[in-house]
């Protein structure tokens, strides 16, 4: 078998090689050129056998319903925002409106730019991030940059101040929308991002996105998805964390027809932390196939993961979790945990943890565990006088919330407001499901 | 004992765990506002009885009858019991990490409350009986914000599940060894937070291990129970008895 690590490294491409792009259409090229000498991954690739490339690629069959307003609701709510906090809505693949660029969330020196402009401007930076991306040999982001329109570039310098989270909003009706983020946080700098999509029936939905965490930066990341039973989309996310950065994300997820995120993280400076963390919470029939993997590349790197996941009737939730530690690295520890809770006999919950050590100085921990609702806790609360229905719902809270529990305390207060309220309203989505 | 309807009313129980018989015929009546204590050696079926009346659902009642204020328990489910009054402190207290202690008491409170026709407590109500009932058990506010049981030592869990019995206000309550792994200062805060409900319109059954608890809370009657059945019926002094010669004489005479 080989190692998805592996299958991970650049391979040559003829007359096109990643250090000669100088320009946005460069890019463009080497991504069309790439997809013509590549096949897109197929399942003999351990990471692909619960969704399939074909999930994510154009046309999808699609029914000719348009309006699911409480889907689109659903969306939409949880980035509502609050007259203090700093808003970056992006719409219809555009910056919603150029007054607020300026207006909201783009003050204390943050710059927002297209990757067109970006390039034009700045492209030793472009440079650096597309030479040291960790995603940037994989078939989809090669695709993405083929379809793309533009991207946005945000750069965040160490004097923003960081009590104040940026809020992202993707929003758009089209039938297949391609998106791309660079994120770049210079030394020192700290942010807190809560991101959320909002979900329009029958869409196909690409996301790349790339963070660059330069020395000392530390991001709290909230990744919020928004529910939809009709929808695809792939999310594809590379970190690099430089020396004595953080990378913190918690995901929320309620999966959709075939959802998937694909996130690795490059701990390529000593001290180097990060935290992936979630809660997928799939109603009927959903589906979301989460892929991590974290690549210690230094000295006393960290990384810490925590998935935990509930399953209504015929949904499945994927967890494919991939620790690297390269070899003569010294202190690294890496902890993986996924729990999983099945709602309904006949659903699905697959936990693979993967781990390649070539060092000796590692403290490595995993553990994974499925099961149904615990029947003594459910006793317990029934004594207490609550019916088993509200006590299922009081026990997938606990569950669902546990993974707040553990982030770091660090994050501002409205990143863990964001996150808290979407659990609820997905544990409210679920509990007509869990009662039986 | 009075001579009126019992409040509750155990016949002839046979309950089997895993196709053995852990009770063998049991029989026992609490009158209404009496305390009674259930001593017995380890294994002897204490926990099964208790946790069957509150409707535990891993035992089988195999024969028998048990009646609840008149109404026959065994056709209600565990939350129904629980709203017409009936209580169980938890030998082994449930652990929900990610559940509120103050979400879930206030959860709990509410259920039995709108049961009874009373209005639900809100936020501000709920928080002022805490305030009241907390110090009662020595617990102060900041445990509203811990999970449920979650990390807490044995005397926390112990005085959590007296907090409840004090919120839930039951007609009859069920302590399975409330009083095991408390220290003397421990034991004495149960005490006072069970004394506190002791009245005439309310029950009480002690499950002990030791007659320590005894010294601090008075029963009316004290049973032995051995084998799955009370084999002797008494006053305080059987417990002193108990206390000085052990269960070896009541096993030897059951031989
Ligand atoms: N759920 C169960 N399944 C199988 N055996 C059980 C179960 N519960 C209790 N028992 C057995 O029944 C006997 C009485 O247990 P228990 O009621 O816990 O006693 P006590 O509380 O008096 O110590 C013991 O032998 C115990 O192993
Ligand atoms: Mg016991």
């Amino acid at each position: 078998m080989s190692s998805p690590v592996e299958s991970f490294r650049p391979r040559a491409l003829s007359g096109s090689s990643p250090t000669r792009i100088r320009s946005w259409d460069d890019a463009r090229t080497h991504a069309e050129k790439a997809l013509e000498v590549h096949a897109p991954p197929d399942r003999h690739d351990e990471r692909w056998r619960y969704t399939r490339a074909q999930d994510f690629l154009p046309p999808l069959a699609r029914s000719n319903e348009t309006t699911a307003s409480a889907e689109r609701k659903l969306g939409t709510e949880l980035t509502t925002p609050a007259p203090s906090e700093e808003i970056l809505l992006l719409e219809d693949g555009k910056i919603g409106d150029p007054e607020a660029r300026r207006r909201d969330g783009l003050r204390h020196g943050v710059t927002l730019r297209t990757m067109r402009e970006a390039w034009t401007e700045d492209p030793a930076l472009m440079k650096r991030i597309v030479l040291s991306s960790p995603i940037r040999d994989r078939y989809f982001v090669w695709w993405n940059t083929a379809h793309l329109d533009d991207g946005y570039v945000i750069v965040v310098p160490r004097e923003r101040p960081h009590d104040r989270p940026l809020q992202i909003l993707w929003q758009s009706p089209n039938a297949v929308v391609v998106r791309r983020l660079l994120l770049v946080l210079e030394p020192g700098a700290r942010l807190d991002l809560v991101e959320g999509e909002a979900a329009y029936p029958n869409q196909l939905r690409h996301l790349v996105r790339d963070i660059h965490l330069d020395r000392e930066a530390t991001l709290h990341h909230a990744l919020l998805d928004a529910p939809g039973v009709h929808e695809n989309w792939l999310w594809t996310t590379g970190v690099v964390v430089d020396e004595g950065a953080a990378y913190h994300a918690l995901g929320v997820h309620a999966g959709a027809r075939k959802a998937r995120h694909e996130i690795c993280v490059d701990l390529s400076g000593s001290w180097a932390q990060a935290t992936l963390d979630a809660a997928v919470l799939l109603p009927s029939k959903h589906v979301f196939d989460l892929q991590t993997e974290i690549v210690h590349r230094a000295d006393a790197t960290e990384s810490r993961q925590r998935v935990h996941s509930a399953t209504a009737a015929r949904a499945t939730a994927v967890y494919g979790g991939t620790i690297v530690v390269e070899s003569a690295t010294k202190g690294v520890v890496a902890h993986q945990q996924s729990r999983g809770l099945l709602l309904d006999p006949a659903s699905d919950i697959n936990s693979r943890p993967e781990l390649h050590i070539r060092s000796d100085d590692v403290l490595c921990t995993h553990g994974a565990s499925i099961g149904a609702i615990d029947p003594e806790g459910l006793f317990y609360l029934q004594s207490r006088g609550l019916n088993a229905s509200q006590a299922r719902a009081l026990l997938l809270r606990a569950f669902a919330l546990r993974v707040l529990e553990t982030f770091p305390a660090a994050a501002s207060e409205v990143l863990r407001t964001a996150l808290a309220k979407r659990l609820e309203v997905l544990v409210r989505l679920l509990v007509p499901e869990v009662a039986l | 004992m009075n001579n009126e309807q019992p409040l509750l009313d155990v016949r002839n129980l046979w309950i089997k765990a895993q196709d053995q018989f852990i009770l063998n015929g049991l029989d026992l009546r609490i009158g209404l506002g009496e305390v009674h204590a259930i001593m017995g050696p380890n294994g002897s079926g204490k926990s099964t009885l208790v946790q069957s009346l509150a409707g535990h659902p891993g035992y089988t009642i195999e024969k028998g009858e048990i009646s609840f204020d008149g109404e026959d328990l065994l056709t209600l489910t565990p939350e129904e019991r629980a709203r017409r009054g009936l209580f169980l402190a938890f030998q082994y207290p449930v652990e929900i990490a990610g559940l509120g202690n103050g979400y879930f008491l206030k959860a709990a409170v509410n259920a039995v409350r709108e049961a009874r026709g009373q209005t639900p407590y809100d936020a501000v109500e709920f928080l002022k009986v805490f305030r009241e009932l907390a110090p009662l058990v020595g617990l102060g506010q900041d445990f509203l914000e811990r999970g449920v049981n979650a990390g807490f030592s044995g005397g926390e869990k112990k005085r959590n599940e007296i907090l409840q019995m004090l919120l839930l206000e039951p007609r009859l309550t069920l302590l399975d060894e409330t009083d095991s792994g408390l220290d003397v200062d421990a034991l004495k805060l149960v005490a006072r937070g069970v004394n506190a409900t002791r009245s005439k319109d309310r029950s009480i059954v002690l499950v002990t291990h030791y007659q320590r608890l005894l010294d601090y809370i008075d029963p009316d009657v004290v049973h032995i129970l051995i084998k799955g059945r009370i084999v002797r019926s008494g006053t305080r002094e059987l417990a002193r008895e108990i206390e000085r010669e052990g269960y070896e004489p009541l096993l030897t005479a059951m031989a």
